[in-house]
């Protein structure tokens, strides 16, 4: 069998015990691997009502049918659960060389369920596996932790941990990996916080097989040739995602002070030429061509990063122009195990709030002293942490300040403004986790591309279709990094596993997966009324630049919203109708 | 005549043969001259082409320049 | 030929590895390959190292039986006159050289001069340098 091991690895916290199944091949069939395969998993172990932080929960990790091969950039690990912040159903990807390691030790997917009434850690060497007491390593930052289990195991184990901020229920904590990759979104660290799962730590000797190997690497020699180290890739590599920042800021959707403006004035600090000059060596994940990460060094702080979305968000939506404090604060979050995309979204928030005198949480934009004490307080929840770390929406529902609320669903806004690219509020409003910026990235044809920016005109279809494109690409797995065809991933897909594939079969998995995302968020009660932007995108005019005077109207964005309702199939409530469902074999 | 300033980024800055690989260069041309020439004058294939700024406002192909003007051209870019 | 490895213009993606070992072993994984190369946060600094064959040729010289040879340029293993005893792999002295599954020495051969790790880093880290 080529691509899957056909093995899943099944920890049972409350009993401390360790099983093996074999992986559900009908499944894998029809959701690939990764995102769409955890999804499937959990959708069928993890019933309605069910308290994220609860043991009911379950902590899915998952590799692709791709992962521990040649097929370039396919070194991701999908992380599938219920999500504290949200309530959604919840996938959130991490690089690195994590899910490299677990499919070495021979398996697809470590599914975690219960609790652990004692912190332990999770150890993986091929076939021995076991729970571990971990009190040594609980209140520990990522960092040190993995610092300390590779002095114990050696420094080719790979280690998946979660920080203070996970261990205290943080519901935008996050899960670390190889020091400085992160599954940064929805709570995923606090998931494994509550089940006092301190770390995974794996380390696999075993190989990855394919159908029809020689094919495999002459189609992935092609294509890591010609369609991968090309110059539409290669930004990744020359500069990393800290050139959006430049993108953004010339057409106005950077956002700046909580989404208050859409261009920063002191942007020349954070632009991509400001990181390249502090920047010691290039990093990639396992398998990668392209290698996206910076490792550098500013001032008296070393760390691969700050990425575009810790940049804006963290940076210019903050009112920091400082590359330095942006970096440093960026390492106190990788430390701490928090997501700095919502970390900086809140601080953004408790901003806006003093300054407009609502609620004096004692920080303004550009406070520099104050924003970088707040990781630590946020993670220990101490302070004026333990009200932050309650994340924007119910900070809104206690102090007010609701239509500054930036967050879809409970899900703190990623680094695009919509009002400069309203396609990308459709993709906030309808991606399942909440506002999420790897569901769909219509910006790059919008705002950074040749479509028009400010209409509603094709933009339904536009998103459904990258939905659908990057859903069946997150599951097999292929970083967002690479803009391959359909076509290809098929080919390279039935040269692994030895039997036809098209790119419409690709493309029907990527709806069923969307679909299926959808149906676990309608089973939780969610619906219509949840795909909603917060007031400000409506009806805050931006005040300069490119997309000065703009807005995302509301009764554009609910034409916009139906129109997609339709062409997905689905009714007027957001529900897919029987007959979408019967042809997406999800009846 | 005149001259246009122009910026190449990330893996485009390898066109900018005349410079270094900074991807930074002045360039000589007819008043009126549009991106697209420009981008033939470089041997910049256009399907790598994303982002075209002129004077820090977004431009086209079609964009005419004039003595003085500011070029930026971005690569296309994915994900985020 | 020689390889030669340049630890700056790594990114540790290790395609060489899953190269070497899916040409030579029809199997991608990195413990099967000819070379090794790491890239890692230690004490919060990148290290990015490689063992590479250097054709030194300690193994044949160690070698008991004959089996390993120095032969038109290349390093040749014959299957049938190796003995599992293992003293070449204690004569490497980058410890490059390592059994495979049944306990045969993995023997660089070059990939006939055009190898397989050099076609497949993406950045340049690893190159052929012409030797001897």
């Amino acid at each position: 069998m080529g691509g899957y091991q056909g093995l899943v690895l099944r920890v049972d916290l409350t009993n401390q015990k360790v099983t093996t199944e074999r992986l559900n091949m009908e499944w894998a069939a029809d959701y690939l691997g990764g995102k769409g395969l955890g999804m499937k998993y959990l959708y069928e172990e993890v019933g309605p009502g069910a308290g994220a932080l609860a043991p009911e929960n379950k902590l899915i990790f998952m590799t692709g049918p791709f992962t521990g091969t040649i097929v370039p950039c396919s070194g991701k690990l999908s992380i599938v659960t219920k999500s504290p912040a949200s309530g959604t159903i919840l996938d959130c990807s991490i690089g690195g060389s994590a899910a490299v390691e677990i499919k070495r030790a021979g398996y697809d997917a470590v599914i975690i369920e219960g609790k652990s009434d004692h912190p332990v850690y999770l150890l993986i060497e091929d076939d021995r596996v076991e729970l571990r007491e971990a009190k040594d390593y609980w209140g520990l930052g990522c960092h040190d932790t993995e610092e300390k289990f590779k002095q114990t195991y050696g420094d080719d184990y790979s280690v998946l941990s979660t920080g203070p901020a996970g261990e205290n229920l943080v519901t935008f904590a996050c899960i670390t990996s190889d020091m400085y990759r992160q599954a940064g979104r929805g709570g995923v660290g606090a998931v494994m916080g509550s089940k006092m799962l301190k770390a995974v730590v794996v380390k696999g000797t075993g190989g990855v097989g394919a159908a029809d190997i020689q094919k495999l690497m002459e189609v992935a020699h092609n294509a890591f040739k010609n369609d991968l180290l090309t110059d539409t890739n290669l930004w990744a590599y020359t500069d990393g995602t800290p050139m959006i920042v430049e993108l953004s800021q010339t057409t106005g959707i950077l956002p700046t002070n909580n989404f208050q403006q859409g261009n920063f004035d002191k942007f020349a600090g954070i632009k991509s030429e400001s990181v390249t000059a502090a920047r010691l060596a290039k990093k990639g994940c396992t398998s990668c061509g392209l290698g996206c990460g910076n490792f550098i060094k500013a001032g008296d702080v070393v760390v691969e990063g700050p990425e575009y979305e810790t940049l804006s968000v963290a940076g210019s939506n903050c009112g920091i122009g400082d590359l330095g404090a942006i970096a440093k604060f960026n390492n106190y979050c990788d430390a701490y195990g928090l997501d700095s995309i919502s970390t900086g979204g809140v601080i953004a928030f408790a901003m806006e709030m003093t300054e407009k005198g609502i609620h004096d949480f004692g920080i303004r934009f550009g406070d520099v002293e104050k924003y970088l004490e707040l990781p630590g307080l946020i993670a220990t929840r101490r302070g004026l942490g333990a009200e932050l770390a309650n994340g924007v929406k119910k900070l809104a529902e206690t102090y007010g300040g609701r239509e500054f609320a930036m967050q879809v669903k409970g899900l703190e806004f990623p680094g695009y403004d919509p009002r400069g690219s309203w396609g990308m509020g459709l993709a906030y409003a309808t991606a399942p986790r909440g506002a999420c910026h790897m569901s769909a990235w219509p910006v790059a044809e919008e705002a950074y591309g040749e479509r028009d920016p400010f209409t509603i005109e094709g933009k339904a279809e536009l998103v459904k279709d990258l939905q659908h494109y990057n859903a069946a690409k997150f599951s097999l797995i292929l970083c967002d990094f690479w803009a391959l065809s359909f076509d290809l991933m098929a080919e390279m897909l039935a040269a692994l596993l030895g039997r036809e594939i098209t790119a419409g079969d690709l493309e029907l998995a990527g709806e069923r997966i969307f679909n299926l995302a959808r149906l676990f968020n309608i089973r939780e009660g969610m619906g219509a009324k949840d795909d909603v932007l917060p007031e400000r995108i409506y009806s805050h005019p931006l005040p300069g630049g490119a997309t000065m005077g703009k807005t995302l109207p509301e009764g554009e964005f609910k034409k916009m919203l139906a129109e997609y309702y339709s062409l997905r199939g689905w009714d007027e409530n957001g529900r897919p109708t029987p007959e979408k469902l019967a042809r997406l074999g999800l009846a | 005549m005149g001259t246009v300033k122009i910026e190449l980024r990330g893996p485009l800055a390898r066109y900018g043969t005349r410079d270094k690989g900074t991807g930074r260069m002045e360039m000589t041309a007819d008043n009126g001259v549009t991106v697209l020439e420009i981008l033939n004058q470089l041997h910049i294939p256009c399907h790598h082409v994303g982002l075209i700024v002129v004077n820090g406002k977004k431009g086209t192909m079609q964009t005419a320049l004039r003595e003085g003007d500011h070029l930026i051209i971005f690569p296309v870019v994915a994900g985020g | 030929m020689k390889l030669k490895f340049q630890p700056e213009k790594c990114i540790g993606c290790h395609l060489c590895e899953l190269a070497c070992s899916g040409y030579k072993e029809g199997v991608f994984n990195p413990a099967l390959a000819r070379l090794q190369v790491s890239s890692k946060y230690k004490s919060y600094n990148l290290v990015n190292e490689a063992r590479l064959c250097d054709r030194c040729l300690k193994c044949v010289d160690a070698c008991t039986t004959g089996a390993l040879k120095f032969d038109a340029a290349q390093l040749v293993l014959n299957g049938d006159e190796c003995v599992n005893c293992g003293a070449c792999f204690e004569a490497c002295p980058t410890g490059v050289l390592r059994p495979g599954g049944q306990g045969f020495p993995l023997v660089c051969d070059g990939c006939r001069g055009d190898p397989y790790c050099v076609k497949w880093c993406p950045h340049g880290a690893l190159l052929v340098e012409e030797a001897r």
